[in-house]
């Protein structure tokens, strides 16, 4: 099984490097990736293997039900939680992702994990991301699906 | 006397500090000091879990080594991921000049002894 990461790094970088701890290196470019903070807007891009990072988190039924419809993704960025700079921030951000997931996981929703950052410091191994995803209560078979995903996507948009 | 089976088991967990390398070219003082390895963790620690939840952990730096920034953590079996995910967690430090620097603190591997940690990790490299 390969592990997916979505990175923000330039092209020449990327061209060097392809793997790192255990992950293979996507940019994010030719993704398309939309970011909101708002679910209606979210809601209303929701298309055909499009990719949609909510801001903030906001777990909404709604929203997932609506991304399951319609084939698309979810990102949650883990760098959020690397980058949290206070205890509550954090913890309001992991409370929102583990109600975001739950949904994700009860309704069959497509969710994609990724390190969303252009500095290499902020890039956990897969281990590491085992420990921090448990603690959002997702066991190891949970998140390697996060990981791996968006595979089924880059064959679609003949990325890889 | 305890019973095998009623002791309490541990893991050790071998962990490598990483720092950005321009910085690592440019300034020394990078080398973090066991003092300041045990005040990252055991902060990290506490900010996830609390006073409560950090006794039974059974959170002991065991080895450190200045110059090389590999060292060896225990913790109880059965908080093993939870200590994993508070070494990951950790994303900078501040130095004497209270200047903020990012670092990394990377998990190598894991084992139920220290032998075994350093042949298995170590000393095959």
């Amino acid at each position: 099984m390969r592990y997916y990461n979505i990175i923000d790094w330039d092209r020449n970088k990327i061209s060097r490097v392809k793997t790192i701890y255990g992950f293979r290196l996507i940019p994010q470019s030719p993704l398309n990736i939309f970011m909101t903070d708002s679910v209606r807007v979210a809601v209303s891009h929701s298309k055909r293997n499009s990719i949609i990072q909510l801001l903030g988190y906001k777990p909404d039924p709604g929203l997932v039900h609506r991304i399951k419809e319609k084939k698309s993704y979810l990102l949650f960025n883990l760098t959020d939680i690397l980058k949290a700079k206070s205890g509550s921030q954090r913890q309001r951000l992991m409370l929102n992702m583990s109600l975001l997931l739950k949904l994700c996981i009860k309704y069959k929703a497509n969710y994609i994990f990724s390190y969303l950052t252009d500095d290499e410091m902020y890039v956990r191994s897969l281990k590491e991301s085992v420990a921090i995803l448990s603690l959002i209560g997702l066991n190891e078979k949970q998140t390697k699906k996060g990981f791996n995903n968006i595979e089924d996507l880059l064959y679609e948009i003949e990325l890889l | 006397m305890l019973k095998p089976t009623m002791r309490l088991k541990q893991r050790y967990v071998l962990f490598k500090v990483q720092v950005p390398k321009i910085n690592h070219e440019s300034n020394h003082e990078n080398n973090l000091s066991y003092e300041e390895i045990h005040r990252l963790i055991y902060g990290s620690l506490r900010s996830l879990y609390g006073d409560v939840g950090v006794y039974p952990m059974g959170y002991r730096i065991m080895e450190y080594d200045e110059k090389t920034g590999y060292g060896i953590v225990r913790f109880s079996r059965r908080y093993i991921m939870e200590g994993i995910a508070a070494l990951a967690l950790i994303t900078e430090r501040t130095d004497k000049t209270n200047k903020t620097n990012k670092i990394r603190l990377t998990c190598i591997g894991t084992s139920g002894t220290i032998k075994k940690l350093k042949e298995k990790y170590i000393l095959s490299k």
